[in-house]
């Protein structure tokens, strides 16, 4: 599941390559609903339509009752572990959610906002791009959702 | 869409029962609240025009969380 980053046009480019490379023909991407919102936050209006139109050739998670609920869930267990979340917006635990119901592994550049122990790092790749004529870097990781830590934390918030 | 599962993580039945301890039973129909997509190429593509059509610059001034 791929969370909807922030990407300008350079990382972007360099992030489907990735994508490319980790994926193969009988791989589908898919975006949490919530995806649409992240991405059209601060958007020109004109854009919203082009984002609208991207966002639909990917699978989508409707973000249903149960998902929202276990966004919640997550926020009190993160809080009761102290896991060192400085904050993850409230989409980011929605996507967190997503992953954790549909358990499937989640494709991020932000791993602070999908904290361990409840996701650990399964893959990364270290991006290097070109932006105004300076290299830049950035760490894409595949996380995987743990779900009997979860659970042994879910426990402890009854 | 039945590839979006391809990459599904392993599980045991104590993770099943985790599962849905924390988030509630699982619907009869594991598709439900899955709306289909199209295939990577069309993805990357899309994603390739869109980058040249520079959708995905977002005016920092409006966007604190960026």
């Amino acid at each position: 599941m791929l969370p909807s980053t922030c990407l300008d046009q350079y990382l972007q480019i360099v992030l489907s390559k990735q994508i490319s490379i980790w994926a193969d023909s009988k791989l589908e991407l898919a975006i949490s609903g919530v995806s649409y919102a992240e991405m059209t936050d601060g958007a020109y209006k004109l854009k919203v339509k082009k984002v609208n139109e991207l966002l639909d050739k990917y699978t989508q998670f409707e973000v249903s009752q149960r998902i929202l609920q276990g966004a919640g869930i997550l926020s009190n267990v993160y809080k009761a572990q102290n896991s060192g979340e400085t904050g993850s917006s409230l989409a980011d635990k929605i996507i967190a959610a997503t992953a954790f119901v549909y358990n499937l592994p989640l494709i991020t550049a932000n791993i602070q906002d999908f904290p361990h122990p409840f996701f650990t790092s399964v893959a990364s790749a270290n991006l290097k791009f070109r932006k105004k004529n300076k290299d830049n870097y950035i760490v894409i990781d595949v996380l995987k959702p743990n779900i009997t830590i979860l659970n042994y934390w879910f426990g402890k918030t009854k | 869409m039945k590839n979006i599962f391809s990459r599904q993580l392993e599980e045991n039945e104590e993770d099943k029962k985790a599962r849905a301890n924390v988030f509630g039973p699982a619907p009869a129909n594991p598709n439900e609240g899955i709306r289909p997509g199209q295939s990577l190429s069309e993805i990357l593509t899309a994603m390739k025009k869109a980058s040249e059509e520079n959708i995905f610059r977002v005016p920092r001034d409006n966007a604190p969380n960026y």
